[in-house]
C-alpha cells in the first residue's frame, strides 16, 4: 500500500463530521450504503474504520453502523403473529438482543437494558417510537408462557405495546435468524447436562477479536439463577462454574426507523443502561 | 503498516467523534488516567439499615464499597451474604452502599426493593441510581458490580459477578493503603 493513511483518514473523517457521503478507503465495493451517512443519526462508533474494514472483509458476522438490518420474519409470542424487521420501517426505532431464558449470565442484563429503555420511553413519551425486540434462540425451552413470565420477572411493561418476544419456531430457524442473519454467535454447549466440570473459556472461540464470550465477561456464572424460568442447572456447587445450555455472544443492536443500524454492542463493549438510553434518545430526537 | 493505520484511524475518530467517544466510553477505571468518580446524590430507600433520604456516593474523604445490583438478578441475591460479611468487617469509616439501577416506580417499586432487601439480609444503606449516571461512570454493564474507591473517589477495584467477602474486604484494605 502506498497511500498516506493519515491524510486519507482525515479527509474521510472530515466528511463524516459534516454528514457528507464518505466511504472508508479500500472497502468501497462492498459498501451497501448507497447514500452514505444520511441514513443514520448517531456519529460513528469508536474505531468505526476498523470495524468497517473487518465487516467488509467478512471478518465480522454482524451488521454494524450504517448497515441495513437483515430482513427476517419471526413469530412474536405476545401478539401471536409473525413480525418482520421491515415492519418497523417508518414506524419505530428498534433494539434487538439475543437470549435464552435459562441463561443466568449476560442475558438478564441484556434484557434489563432493553427494559430500562422501555421505562425511559414511557416516562419521556416516546414509547410509540421505539420497539424492544429480544429474540430467543432456545425455542425448545422458551415457549410463550416461559417468555411472558420472564418478562414479568424483569419488570417489562407489556401494556406499553412496544415490547416483543421473538421466538423462531425451531432451533434451526433460530440459527438462520440469529446466527446467520444477525451474526450473533450461539451454540449448544456440549458440556451441558450430566457434567459439572469447569469448561474452558477457550473451547468455543468463534474466532475474531469481536467474539467475546458474553457470559464470561460477566463472570457471574458461578451459580444458577433459578428465579428465571426454572432452569435445571442446579446451583449447589460452591465454587464451580455452572455450565449453561448455550454458549453465545452478547449483542444489543440498535437500528433507526429507516432500517439502518446505529449501534451494535457486543461482548466486552456492552453499554451501561444509561449509555443505551442516551443512544435511543438521540436517535428519537434526531430522526 | 497495518497497525499504524489502525491507530491513526482510531485516534482520528476519537477527535472527530468526540461526542460519541464520551458517550460510549464513560470513565475507564483502569485507563491511563485515573479519573476520580464524581460524587452523586442518590435517593436512599427506607429499608433495614437504610433511611429514606439522600446519600452521596461515592463519598469523598472515605473509602467506598459500592455494589450495583438489581432485584431481578439472582446472582445479586447470592452476593448479599458476602456483602453483609464485608459490611460487618470493614468498620464504620468505610462507606458501604448498595445501589440498584433498575427503573423504579412502575412494575418494580421502592417497596419491592425494600422487601427484597429485608429478605436478603440487607442492613446497610441501599439507594437508587435513578438517572443512571453513577452506573455509567462505574461502567456498570452488568450486575452485580462491586466497586471499591479510595478516599479521593478513584476506582481501585471493580469486579462483575459473585465475589467472596474476603475479596471485598481485601480490596477495601488495599484502597485505604493497608
Amino acid at each position: 500500500m502506498t497511500r498516506t493513511p493519515s491524510v486519507d483518514r482525515r479527509s474521510v473523517l472530515t466528511a463524516l463530521g459534516t454528514g457528507a457521503v464518505a466511504l472508508t478507503a479500500g472497502c468501497a465495493t462492498l459498501d451497501p450504503r448507497s447514500g452514505g451517512y444520511d441514513h443514520v443519526v448517531l456519529d460513528p462508533p469508536e474505531q468505526y474504520d476498523r470495524l468497517r474494514q473487518a465487516r467488509d472483509d467478512g471478518a465480522l458476522a454482524h451488521p454494524i453502523y450504517g448497515d441495513e438490518l437483515p430482513e427476517v420474519t419471526v413469530p412474536d409470542v405476545l401478539r401471536e403473529r409473525a413480525v418482520s424487521t421491515t415492519d418497523f420501517e417508518g414506524e419505530a426505532h428498534t433494539l434487538y438482543t439475543f437470549i435464552f431464558v435459562r441463561c443466568h449470565g449476560a442475558c438478564p442484563a441484556l434484557v434489563s437494558s432493553l427494559r430500562t429503555v422501555q421505562a425511559d420511553s414511557i416516562d419521556e413519551g416516546y414509547a410509540d417510537d421505539v420497539a424492544l425486540l429480544p429474540v430467543t434462540f432456545d425455542p425448545e425451552h422458551d415457549n410463550r408462557d416461559v417468555l411472558v413470565d420472564y418478562g414479568e420477572d424483569m419488570g417489562v411493561e407489556y401494556d406499553a405495546d412496544n415490547w416483543y418476544f421473538l421466538r423462531p419456531e425451531t432451533e434451526e430457524d433460530a440459527h438462520h435468524v440469529v446466527a446467520e442473519e444477525f451474526g450473533c454467535y450461539f451454540e449448544r454447549n456440549p458440556d451441558y447436562e450430566g457434567s459439572d466440570h469447569d469448561h474452558s473459556d477457550d473451547d468455543h472461540d468463534g474466532g475474531g477479536d469481536d467474539h467475546d464470550h458474553s457470559d464470561d465477561d460477566h463472570g457471574d456464572d458461578d451459580h444458577g439463577d433459578d428465579d428465571h424460568g426454572g432452569n435445571g442447572n442446579g446451583s449447589g456447587n460452591g465454587n464451580g462454574h455452572d455450565v449453561m445450555a448455550f454458549q453465545h455472544e452478547s449483542m444489543i443492536l440498535v437500528a433507526n426507523a429507516g432500517g439502518y443500524v446505529e449501534r451494535t454492542y457486543t461482548g466486552s463493549r456492552l453499554p451501561s443502561p444509561g449509555d443505551l438510553v442516551d443512544d435511543v434518545r438521540a436517535i428519537a430526537e434526531g430522526w | 503498516m497495518r497497525r499504524r493505520e489502525l491507530i491513526a484511524g482510531a485516534a482520528g475518530l476519537a477527535v472527530a467523534g468526540a461526542g460519541a467517544a464520551v458517550a460510549l466510553g464513560g470513565v475507564r477505571p483502569f485507563g491511563d488516567d485515573v479519573d476520580a468518580i464524581a460524587e452523586h446524590e442518590l435517593e436512599s430507600i427506607e429499608a433495614p439499615g437504610s433511611e429514606a433520604g439522600t446519600v452521596t456516593v461515592p463519598r469523598l474523604g472515605s473509602v467506598t464499597l459500592v455494589e450495583v445490583f438489581a432485584t431481578w438478578c439472582g446472582v445479586c441475591s447470592e452476593q448479599m451474604g458476602p456483602m453483609g460479611e464485608a459490611y460487618d468487617a470493614v468498620g464504620g469509616d468505610v462507606q458501604v452502599v448498595s445501589v440498584t439501577n433498575e427503573p423504579l416506580g412502575r412494575t418494580t417499586t421502592h417497596e419491592d426493593v425494600a422487601r427484597w432487601w429485608a429478605d436478603h439480609g440487607g442492613r446497610w444503606t441501599v439507594a437508587h441510581d435513578a438517572d443512571l449516571e453513577l452506573s455509567r461512570e462505574l461502567d456498570a454493564t452488568g450486575v452485580p458490580l462491586s466497586v471499591v474507591l479510595d478516599e479521593s473517589n478513584v476506582v481501585t477495584w471493580s469486579e462483575l459477578g459473585r465475589k467472596p467477602a474476603d475479596e471485598l474486604v481485601a480490596a477495601v484494605d488495599d484502597a485505604r493503603g493497608g
